[in-house]
């Protein structure tokens, strides 16, 4: 013999998988959040496939290691656990030495108990989730009683490990096994260890003669067992062609028991045979709209970790909008929308972008000038965020009060645009006049959508959520935009200047009403009852107003609430029938004569009788000023 | 050409071959059973090793082999594992007449490889189904060592 002490090859080579990380960083950005406790792995390790390239058997990790699973044929499991820590300064600041020892003394422990348990692996673990890095470093402790020095005395080629092969076959979980007098295999375990000066092992190590770093662990656990052993034999049982082995030591030197401490070791050196953690950076591997599509999740899953943990982002992710309008308001709640996760965005619009809108409408440029608006919304929206599902639809919605002129187009129009309504969760009323909100207002209580309506002043705007409706409910009904009015709207766009039919805005007013409306629907998601809850509901985000009134010259806002006029012109509960039984007859009449609607929903009676009152307060006035002069 | 169930049949056939090639770190099944996963060293730059796989294409019905290449750097004190993407694979690799795109995402891992394109396969590896996988070997392996197929002096049933 040339070395009396006996030489050892690390375990294994761990190989990390690319979908072990992708499965941890969804863990981590799901799951774990901010905690850090250690999670439990399952590996395999392969003995019986190692190339003639590696000195060792294989430890391979993929996203299956998260999951506890059974053995498949052959196949031998080894249980580990992973450390992943928050931040890589924490990660670096790990006493390697002492976790180390930690594990090996946690092993330690289980061995005496049943030594096939003091196989296990740990990773340490930091994950950079926006920079798609991961930093980790995998060990299996190995230990040795510090009073044990093993030296060899003999050494030789096992002839027949057919035997020790079958029992393996037969044990699967087991890692060693111990051979009596009489040539029989019998588990390891303390009550055996008496019967048996031999020691079988399974072994990771493909080098010649020289077995894996385990074998330190075994044979102190049987040390242990058996204090008073002095010669062992050990039996190392490989799969390739005759390159099982034996070796005799000589144990006696041993002076202490496991009092004296253990000697351990077990991280993992790497191909420079140096003790560093490492990394992995899969960034420009990943799929681009891949990482997209997690990074856009990552920002919002952040919310769950520490403020808003019961927020229900699925809800918001899962819910489809159309966007009535692709102007400045149009744009803006696009881009808020996109920014909570909706996936699916349709806009409406008949318009095409003119030279005065890209500055104030963020999903056009100075190119997009002259495209039909829906559409390029879309465009651009697809452009900032591939994965959303962004449709661009060029539509007049019917207006009350404009009378029919072309009846197929405008048939064509209302069924197209009943059949956006009937498709997506969630209307947001964002175009500029008041008739054209009439129909997607009473189209929306019809189909029971969820309505945001945002309308701008010169430096105000309204913010609101139109109220659910039932039939039979009478009381405490939340109102619509026309709620207020004693007028059907009609056509208020006619025989005006330009200024009247424009949008004249102070610029930031857009984007304070755009933002206030998607908050406001995000807070109606979070509701388990959506907009069916009572009037001055809180839900985990803070308030759930009906309305948002904003005042620039003020900056100021208020929260208003109005309940629903039994007479309104969209609301009323005669409106909305009438809408759902006699369809484009009923809105066909609406758009020639708005006075039809005023007659159906009992408006035309209040303004008589309104009327009446005011004649009557006229009288009075009359009366009142016979002596006097009027100035 | 080979059919899928000569194909899975040959491929079990095939790991001792790769375990015998002393630039193989590591040769398994995939965890769907349907192909081998490898790692392999560069034979000469040791700071790159690639990491295969050799699956079957439906499409071709040949086998099929895609790659990654990893590129080792030190960063923060760790050693860094990152995809290597070269502009000049020939500069890397044995790369000869192969025809190579960095085309395939992996339907599972959701992550971009190179793979071999299968069209010439029947031309270059022969009518014959008798080891019809070994010899594929032979050939598209030496891609990533020009002294692959020295691997078969060791073989014993060749």
């Amino acid at each position: 013999m040339s070395d009396i002490h006996l030489k050892f090859v690390s375990p294994c080579q761990s190989f990390l998988d690319t979908s072990f990380f992708q499965e941890l960083a969804r863990l981590k950005l799901d799951v774990l959040k901010l905690d850090s406790t250690t999670k439990e792995l399952t590996s395999s390790i392969d003995t019986s496939h190692i190339p003639r390239g590696s000195s060792c058997a294989h430890l391979f990790l993929d996203s299956d290691s998260f999951k506890d699973r059974k053995p498949r044929e052959g196949e031998l499991l080894i249980k580990g656990s992973l450390h992943n820590f928050n931040t890589i300064e924490e990660f670096k600041k790990v006493d390697k030495t002492k976790f180390l020892r930690d594990r090996a003394d946690e092993l330690w422990k289980e061995g005496t108990n049943d030594p096939n348990n003091c196989v296990k692996f740990s990773i340490i673990s930091f994950a950079d989730l926006k920079a798609f890095k991961f930093f980790y470093w995998v060990c299996v402790p190995c230990f040795q009683l510090d009073s044990l020095n093993p030296t060899v005395e003999d050494t030789g080629l096992l002839p027949s490990p057919s035997k020790f092969n079958e029992w393996f076959v037969t044990h699967p979980s087991c890692w060693s096994c111990l051979v009596t007098d009489s040539g029989e295999l019998i588990e390891f375990n303390k009550s055996n260890s008496a019967r048996s000066s031999t020691l079988c092992m399974r072994d990771t190590s493909s080098v010649e003669m020289v077995p894996s770093a385990l074998t330190k662990s075994f044979v102190s656990l049987l040390k242990h067992f058996s204090p008073d052993l002095k010669k062992v034999r050990l039996v190392f049982i490989r799969s390739g062609k005759a390159s099982s082995f034996w070796v005799d030591v000589d144990v006696s030197s041993v002076k202490g028991s496991e009092k004296a401490g253990l000697k351990v070791s077990g991280w993992e050196r790497n191909l420079q045979n140096k003790l560093t953690p490492r990394a992995v950076d899969l960034s420009s591997l990943i799929d681009p709209l891949h990482v997209a599509d997690q990074s856009l999740d990552l920002n919002l899953k952040l919310m769950k970790w520490r403020i808003a943990p019961e927020i229900d982002l699925g809800i918001i992710k899962s819910t489809s909008v159309l966007l009535l309008g692709s102007g400045t308001l149009g744009c803006y709640v696009a881009r808020v929308l996109l920014a909570w996760g909706v996936r699916k965005i349709t806009f409406v619009d008949n318009g095409t972008v003119s030279f005065s809108n890209p500055v104030r409408q963020p999903l056009f440029t100075f190119s997009s000038c002259g495209k039909p608006k829906a559409k390029a919304a879309a465009d651009s929206l697809r452009e900032i965020f591939p994965l959303v599902e962004a449709e661009g639809v060029e539509l007049a919605v019917p207006m009350i009060g404009h009378p029919i002129t072309n009846e197929a187009k405008q048939i064509e129009d209302y069924e197209r645009l009943l059949e956006l309504v009937k498709a997506h969760d969630v209307l947001f009323l964002l175009m500029d006049s008041r008739e054209t909100r009439w129909l997607p207002t009473v189209l929306g209580y019809a189909e029971d959508k969820i309505v945001i309506n945002a309308a701008l002043g010169f430096d105000s705007y309204l913010v609101m959520r139109h109220g659910n409706y039932k039939r039979e409910q009478k009381a405490d009904r939340l109102g619509c935009y026309f709620c207020q009015d004693i007028v059907a709207p009609s056509d208020s766009l006619t025989d005006r200047t330009l200024d009247q039919m424009c949008t004249v805005t102070r610029p930031g007013v857009a984007l304070m009403a755009a933002s206030q409306s998607v908050e406001l629907l995000v807070s109606i998601l979070q509701h388990p009852k959506r907009n069916s809850g009572g009037p001055d509901e809180k839900v985990i985000l803070g308030d759930l107003p009906h309305q948002i009134r904003g005042f620039l010259s003020e900056f100021k806002t208020l929260k208003l609430r109005t309940t629903a006029y039994e007479h309104c012109s969209a609301c009323s509960s005669t409106i909305i029938e009438e809408c759902k039984s006699r369809g484009w007859d009923f809105v066909r009449d609406a758009l020639n004569d708005y006075k039809t609607v005023e007659d159906l929903c009992g408006l035309s009676e209040v303004q008589l009788k309104a009327e009446e009152v005011m004649n009557d307060v006229l009288y009075e006035w009359n009366d009142d000023g016979e002596d006097g002069e009027l100035l | 050409m080979i059919a899928l169930s000569e194909f899975q049949e040959q491929l079990q056939a095939l790991i001792p071959v790769l375990q015998l090639w002393p630039q193989c770190l590591s040769v398994c099944d995939s965890p769907d059973g349907e192909a081998l996963v490898g790692m392999v060293a560069h034979p000469t730059l040791a700071q790159y090793f690639y990491e295969i796989e050799i699956g079957y294409s439906k499409t071709y019905q040949e086998p099929r082999l895609i790659f990654k290449i990893w590129e080792l750097a030190t960063e923060q004190g760790a050693e860094l594992r990152r995809p290597c993407f070269p502009a000049d694979l020939s500069r890397l690799m044995n790369v000869q007449n192969f025809s190579i795109g960095l085309d395939h995402l992996h339907e599972e891992r959701k992550d971009c490889w190179f793979s071999v394109h299968a069209c010439d396969t029947s031309h270059v590896v022969g009518p014959v189904k008798h080891h019809y996988l070994r010899r594929w070997a032979s050939v598209y392996l030496s891609l990533f060592d020009p002294r692959f197929s020295d691997t078969y002096l060791f073989v014993d049933d060749v």
